[in-house]
């Protein structure tokens, strides 16, 4: 079976005042349909760079991305994205920022709408349609978010680090309805973020991305069923272990952002 | 707030006047040249009586309003233009940036003789003034508006590959309207202030300007007063409406008002 | 579960918030020409002025006016003293008008700042006054004081006071809860209260609606001249349109608009100096 997604060789570098900074070396991986890949790494090391080069929202780079074997040009709504932010737009509700997802595909509005009303479900914000972004709180904006992003039924969700603007019991709350909304939809994932215990929780391989440019520096396979109890030991475990890959054993103070991930 | 809270609260509001007009009323009790200047109130009263049954008052206020809304749209519209091309290209903002900012430094009623010399006395140099007015406030806003709307929207719109026609109508303009709303408003003040200098510094025609340009030269004081109170009133209707009306078309956004 | 195993990782700082502008800043023009461009708009028209009026003929002598003419109606004025005694007298107005408004505006405002009493006592009216175009009160003015000196000092007082008035309101008003705290804790008063906290911190807000209240006020001194006056700019400006002397009437165009000018960056300089402290 071809992968939905299929990076080769990807290199990239930022041309600053006459300068280059290489940002991305040697980058290769690929996506299976249906399945959870996320990419851990401390800041700095190019993850989200990467996901925005395969979103199509930065080009300039050597290597091939491809999507079920064709190259990609740009954006394309093959490819869902969700942002940290999420920049649903103030002047709209919740129906028409997911609606606006659909503004180029040719159905009618009946269609829209009902596709709209499905996928607001899905997220579990049925009945907040009419409700303005400022009405909302900031899970249930990402929710609407993910929702606009899945709507077109893309080969492949691109999530950038989708929850961390929120504080940590919502974030908790919104990996189980991201692992509960994937096992409906089954559509791959590929999410960028710096907590390793999401990135277990919800995965299926994980990605361990560092150094300055940014390479692939190991990957961890998660072989547990889905849905997943967050207590379970082989989690830990498996956190454990790339935590120790991350906090590298010359670091004498620990990066911030993993020590807090480790905190029970 | 009770009842009594609020008749206490108009009440107070209504103190200072009564002061003022009792003052008044005194001072025009002073001899015959008080009574020149300071009009008995009486006087006032009946002068505003008649100018209001004769239709002078009514008919001269819907003159001054016709002015400000035609030179209000003009140079809205004018504003919009420029202000989004100065906004949405750097080119443009390079280009004819320096240029606007330092006219703009111009004071515009100082520049009342000039256009009367090159355009003529009457409605035309009048339409001209209240439109320049009203250009500027927008144009500033619709530049500040369209340069900042934010990067993170637009980067959405590319990633949803809408084309810039779907990007303008449903990112841009929305985005926009907050500002360019608020620029109206402001032009809106300026415009009727506008009106009002040009009706005193062309020549009479119709206007509320105009009408206490003539009471001014027949000495009739009440007169003024009258068109001075007149002036006051739809300044203050004026600012209300405006905010109601931006209140209704921008409800996930409240402008500030000057 | 095999893991392959790589190089340790080190931190490093976030690029992304600096590089993709740079990316963007490559594009474009360089940085010179940009800059010069800005010149192209004056420029052209000034060129289409000085390129028309060389081939006027006699009769558009009224309607379009050569920089030369400009130039030498402005040397004719200043050589007989006129334009001297003008903008003298301009300025003598603005300055008296100014200096009573802005002591009634600054008094005004620092009791309605102070005591919300006031405020709610004269607000509605103050605002009432103040939305009126002090143009309008011109007629008005007029038949009071006659077309003296005290009408235009009058005008130039009310619009410099509500301005100024409403600033230092503002600028009371915002001084911080916590720095009155501070003050009560050390036990500041009276005088070092007034200088190192009250005073530096209503300034800036005061000066700014001082140096808006002088822009405008010249705008209307100026139109109140043209209006009714013997003497000043305004009033040259109104006798040149009507001997149909454009080059006369533009002369006091570029003269207020330069005295206008003078003046705001004036106010901005003292603005800028009073403000050492607070970056903009």
């Amino acid at each position: 079976m071809r992968a939905a997604l299929q990076v080769r060789g990807v290199r990239k570098a930022y041309e600053l005042h006459g300068r280059t900074l290489p940002v991305l070396a040697d980058i290769d991986l690929d996506l299976e349909p249906g399945q959870f890949v996320s990419i851990v790494g401390a800041s700095g090391c190019g993850k989200s760079t990467l996901l925005r080069l395969i979103a199509g929202l930065e080009g300039d780079y050597a290597g091939q991305i491809q999507i079920d074997g064709v190259p990609i040009t740009g954006p394309g709504l093959e490819r869902g994205i969700v942002f940290q932010d999420h920049r649903l737009l103030p002047w709209l509700t919740v129906a028409d920022n997911v609606r606006i997802a659909l503004l180029n595909r040719p159905i009618t509005a009946e269609a829209a709408a009902s596709l709209v009303r499905e996928h607001l479900a899905l997220v579990g914000l049925q009945g907040f349609e009419t409700a303005y972004p400022h009405q909302l709180s900031g899970g249930m904006a990402q929710r609407a978010a993910i929702a606009r992003a899945l709507i077109n039924d893309p080969k492949v969700l691109l999530l950038d680090e989708p929850f961390g603007a929120l504080d940590a019991l919502t974030r908790i709350r919104l990996q189980g309805e991201l692992q509960r909304i994937w096992l409906r939809n089954r559509s791959a994932m590929l999410m960028v973020t710096h907590d390793v215990r999401e990135a277990v929780y919800l995965s299926d391989l994980v990605i361990v991305m560092g150094g300055s440019p940014g390479r692939i520096v190991s990957r961890a396979r998660v072989p547990l069923p889905h849905p997943r109890d967050r207590a379970l030991a082989e989690l830990r475990e498996i956190e454990e272990e790339i935590l120790s890959q991350l906090i590298g054993p010359a670091d004498a103070p620990a990066n911030p952002v993993v020590a807090a991930t480790t905190a029970a | 707030m009770t009842v009594p809270a609020r008749i206490w609260t108009v009440v107070r509001s209504l103190l200072i006047p009564a002061a003022l007009l009792g003052t008044w009323e005194l001072l025009s009790r002073g001899g015959a040249a008080a009574t020149y200047a300071f009009v008995p109130l009486r006087q006032v009263a009946t002068a505003a009586r008649t100018a209001l049954s004769n239709g002078e008052l009514i008919g001269n206020l819907i003159a001054s309003a016709e002015h400000a809304c035609l030179g209000l749209v003009a140079g809205g519209l004018a504003g919009l233009l420029l202000g989004a091309c100065l906004g949405a290209s750097r080119i443009c903002d390079r280009i004819l940036g320096p240029l606007f900012h330092g006219l703009r430094q111009v004071p515009l009623l100082g520049l009342a003789p000039l256009i009367g010399l090159s355009f003529g006395n009457g409605a035309g140099a009048k339409l001209l003034v209240i439109a320049l007015a009203a250009f500027y406030p927008v144009a500033l806003a619709t530049a500040g508006g369209v340069r900042n709307v934010e990067r993170a929207h637009l980067e959405l719109g590319r990633a949803l590959t809408l084309d810039r026609r779907q990007v303008f109508r449903h990112i841009l303009l929305p985005a926009a309207a907050p500002a360019i709303a608020s620029g109206f408003l402001q032009a809106l003040a300026f415009a009727w202030l506008a009106t009002i200098g040009s009706e005193l510094l062309f020549t009479a025609s119709a206007g509320l300007g105009s009408f206490m340009q003539q009471a001014e030269a027949n000495g009739r004081m009440e007169m003024v007063i009258v068109g001075i109170t007149a002036i006051a009133l739809v300044g203050l209707a004026m600012n209300g409406l405006v905010i109601r009306a931006v209140h209704w078309l921008l409800p996930w956004h409240a402008v500030e008002q000057k | 579960m095999s893991l392959t195993h790589s190089t340790a990782i080190g931190a490093r700082t976030e690029l992304r918030a600096t590089a993709p502008d740079g990316v963007r800043a490559a594009r474009g023009f360089a940085p010179g020409v940009e800059r010069s461009l800005g010149w192209l708009a004056p420029l052209a028209l000034l060129t289409l002025w000085v390129a028309t009026t060389r081939h006027a003929s006699d009769g558009t002598a009224h309607v379009m006016v050569s920089p030369r003419e400009v130039l030498d109606a402005a040397r004719e004025l200043a050589g007989s003293g006129e334009l001297a005694a003008h903008v003298r007298a301009s300025m003598g107005r603005l300055a008296v008008g100014f200096a009573v408004g802005a002591s009634l505006g600054l008094a005004y405002g620092l009791v309605a700042g102070a005591f919300p009493a006031i405020r709610s006592l004269f607000g509605s009216t103050f605002h009432a006054i103040r939305q009126v175009p002090s143009i309008a009160f011109i007629p008005m003015l007029v038949l009071m004081f006659g077309v003296e000196e005290t009408f235009k000092i009058v005008i130039v007082a009310k619009s410099t006071f509500f301005p100024v008035a409403l600033a230092t309101a503002d600028g009371v008003r915002g001084v911080p809860r916590s720095f009155l705290d501070v003050a009560r804790a050390y036990r500041v008063r009276g005088l070092n209260l007034l200088r190192y906290i009250l005073l530096p911190a209503t300034v800036p807000p005061i000066v700014t609606g001082l140096r808006i209240a002088l822009g405008r006020s010249w705008m209307v001194l100026v139109a109140a001249e043209i209006l009714a006056a013997e003497s000043g700019l305004g009033q040259m400006m109104e006798r040149g349109r009507q001997m149909l002397r454009l080059d006369v009437v533009l002369v006091g165009v570029l003269f207020t608009g330069v005295a206008g000018l003078a003046l705001e960056e004036g106010m901005r300089l003292v603005e800028r100096r009073l403000q050492r402290w607070r970056r903009a």
